[in-house]
């Protein structure tokens, strides 16, 4: 190793050793620490970086996955548009909804087509009766439409726990 | 699932699903296999991924399993030592020393990261091994940069000591 190399590793570890290194630089300073010359005062440096060194992955092993995945994706058939499978969950949780929003809209028009007995005024402890009812009315619809989407949901968690099974289940020693 | 959404969800966990299994094998060329056999099947599912709620759990939890698949099948020895799974892999290098050596380091290397002060610790993790930014960590840390980079710049001072001090 020469002397200008051995100016450049210092200045390097001084600014690894500071956290100040961009990613380049540690790659130059990894390639110096690796030198067969490298003086001894340096070796406990070198032993660091290269301990380090074994917790992380080759520098491609992202691009060799999104390259795989590519060639995956292209050896596959077109799927077609009637081939696309339903998901049952998804269409629980929206039915659900919808269900909850058309038992309202059926009892607010029950109730608002129901003929009111002419009569005077409502007084206030009337209408407040009335408006109870109403609310009542709407939390009993809302409710059912919960417990529906808690349906879907408890599916929903079901279904992960079965795609992990399936995928790798744990296999017994 | 499309490939570019199967790649937007799955594609930045890669680094992730490789720390959790260097971990448990404390092997290289192993650990970067059980990622790609953990995409591999991630993909072939991938219509039955819509539904996971969380895909960074799921992910890591696929890379445990096969972790645990590949370390009790015949032919991978283990020991526990102190509750940590150490793993000598009989059939891989030439020179069992070397593979021995290396798996030591790699233990060795994670208990002294593992004994560093939380902030330490958490800091060199995150950039060093999971290969995040400084600036990424601030923002899931919230600590400000300047805090970051003495808290990596100790930790990798840390480390260092150990490997100068004699054995």
């Amino acid at each position: 190793m020469d002397t200008t190399q051995i100016y450049k590793l210092r200045q390097l570890l001084e600014r690894f050793y500071a956290a100040d290194t961009a990613p380049d630089e540690e790659k130059s300073l990894r390639e110096l620490l690796s030198d067969p010359d490298l003086p001894e005062e340096f070796l406990p440096d070198r032993n660091m970086m290269e301990a380090m060194s074994m917790l992380l992955p080759s520098e491609n092993l992202e691009e060799r996955i999104s390259m795989r995945i590519d060639s995956f994706a292209q050896d596959e058939p077109v799927k077609s548009k009637e081939s696309v499978k339903f998901r049952w969950p998804i269409l629980l949780r929206w039915s659900a909804a919808v269900a909850a929003a058309v038992v309202f809209a059926v009892i607010s028009i029950i109730r608002i087509s129901t003929p009111i007995p002419a009569q005077a005024e409502m007084s206030p402890e009337e209408v407040y009766e009335q408006t109870a009812m109403a609310f009542m009315i709407f939390a009993e619809a809302l409710d059912k439409g919960r417990a529906a989407i808690e349906i879907a949901d408890s599916t929903t968690i079901n279904a992960s726990v079965k795609a992990m099974d399936a995928i790798f289940p744990i296999q017994q020693p | 699932m499309e490939t570019d959404e199967f790649k937007d969800v799955f594609m930045p966990l890669a680094r992730l699903m490789y720390v959790e299994a260097i971990r448990i094998l404390r092997n290289q060329a192993d650990a970067e296999d059980t990622v790609q056999d953990v995409f591999t099947r991630l993909w072939e599912h991938r219509d039955d991924l819509e539904l996971i709620k969380n895909p960074k759990a799921f992910a890591l939890a696929m890379i445990r399993n096969q972790c645990l698949n590949i370390i009790n099948s015949v032919g991978y020895n283990k020991a526990v030592i102190g509750g940590q799974i150490s793993g000598h892999a009989t059939f891989m290098s030439s020179d069992p020393n070397d593979e021995i050596e290396r798996v030591e380091s790699i233990g060795t290397v994670m208990k002294l990261i593992d004994s560093l002060p939380d902030n330490q610790r958490n800091v060199i993790k995150m950039h060093d091994v999971e290969g995040l930014s400084k600036q990424e960590i601030a923002r899931i840390t919230g600590l400000s940069p300047d805090n970051i980079r003495q808290l990596l710049s100790r930790a990798r001072k840390a480390i260092r000591n150990h490997f100068s001090s004699p054995l």
